[in-house]
């Protein structure tokens, strides 16, 4: 036996205050998933190909099987659960990929909402040719990607519309 | 979700056959993440495993 790890304190925001223990060599992933039962992002892959772990930290998109859960300590996290409104209602792009038929099986979903949320923050007008750009590190295997271009597109024109009604 | 039980007709009239967009009642909760896929539970006792399979083609297991 090889002896245990030392245990670091580790403060994400995944949407609430989180005060946790962290082996050096966990993964943000199973620091989510398996020990605080965030089970919105998911494992597809664990080789960091297919994006179904997105999460957003810090400001930016990142694929957590790749991070180790001590580089998010006193980052702020968001998981595809705290995207939807505090009430209950969806977000733009939840409502627009239902809507345009943008997931079947949803697997790979909570990583695309995630990642297109950023996208949107990044770039409020991406078109289709940066969307597709900007997803790219995101694999469905259900949609062909069309319905999610086009759910994206449809969230960010009405998340533009809401923009110029509001001033 | 709602609880009112559409007639046969009001169904049938609303069915237009392949491309139809329709919402799926299941969509709600895939997008924000509470698809309860098998690999969010977590039972009492329960472990994993994985089979590796062969590395290279033709290759004996």
């Amino acid at each position: 036996l090889t002896p245990a790890p030392t245990r670091q304190n580790i403060r994400p925001d995944f949407n609430r205050d989180v005060e946790t223990l962290a082996e050096p060599r966990l993964l943000l992933i199973h620091l989510l998933r398996e020990e605080l039962g965030i089970t919105g992002p998911h494992i597809g892959c664990d080789t960091s190909h297919c994006g179904a772990c997105t999460v957003d930290m810090n400001g930016k998109s990142v694929k957590s099987c790749t991070v180790f859960a001590v580089q998010a300590s006193g980052a702020e996290i968001t998981t595809v659960e705290g995207i939807a409104g505090a009430d209950g209602s969806l977000h733009p792009l939840q409502e627009a990929f239902r809507e345009h038929h943008g997931l079947q099986c949803g697997f790979c979903t909570p990583g695309m909402i995630t990642r297109a949320y950023r996208l949107l923050q990044e770039n409020p007008n991406a078109n289709e040719a940066e969307i597709r750009q900007g997803i790219s590190g995101n694999l469905c295997r259900c949609t062909g990607y069309l319905t999610i271009v086009r759910a994206i597109r449809a969230a960010a024109e009405r998340m533009s519309n809401a923009r110029e009604a509001a001033e | 979700m709602t609880t009112e039980t559409e007639s046969t007709e009001a169904r049938t009239q609303k069915l237009e056959g392949l491309g139809t967009r329709r919402k799926r009642v299941e969509d709600v909760r895939f997008t924000q993440g509470k698809g309860n896929y098998i690999d969010d539970f977590k039972l009492p006792g329960m472990f994993s495993a994985s089979a590796p399979g062969p590395t290279t083609s033709r290759s004996p297991m």
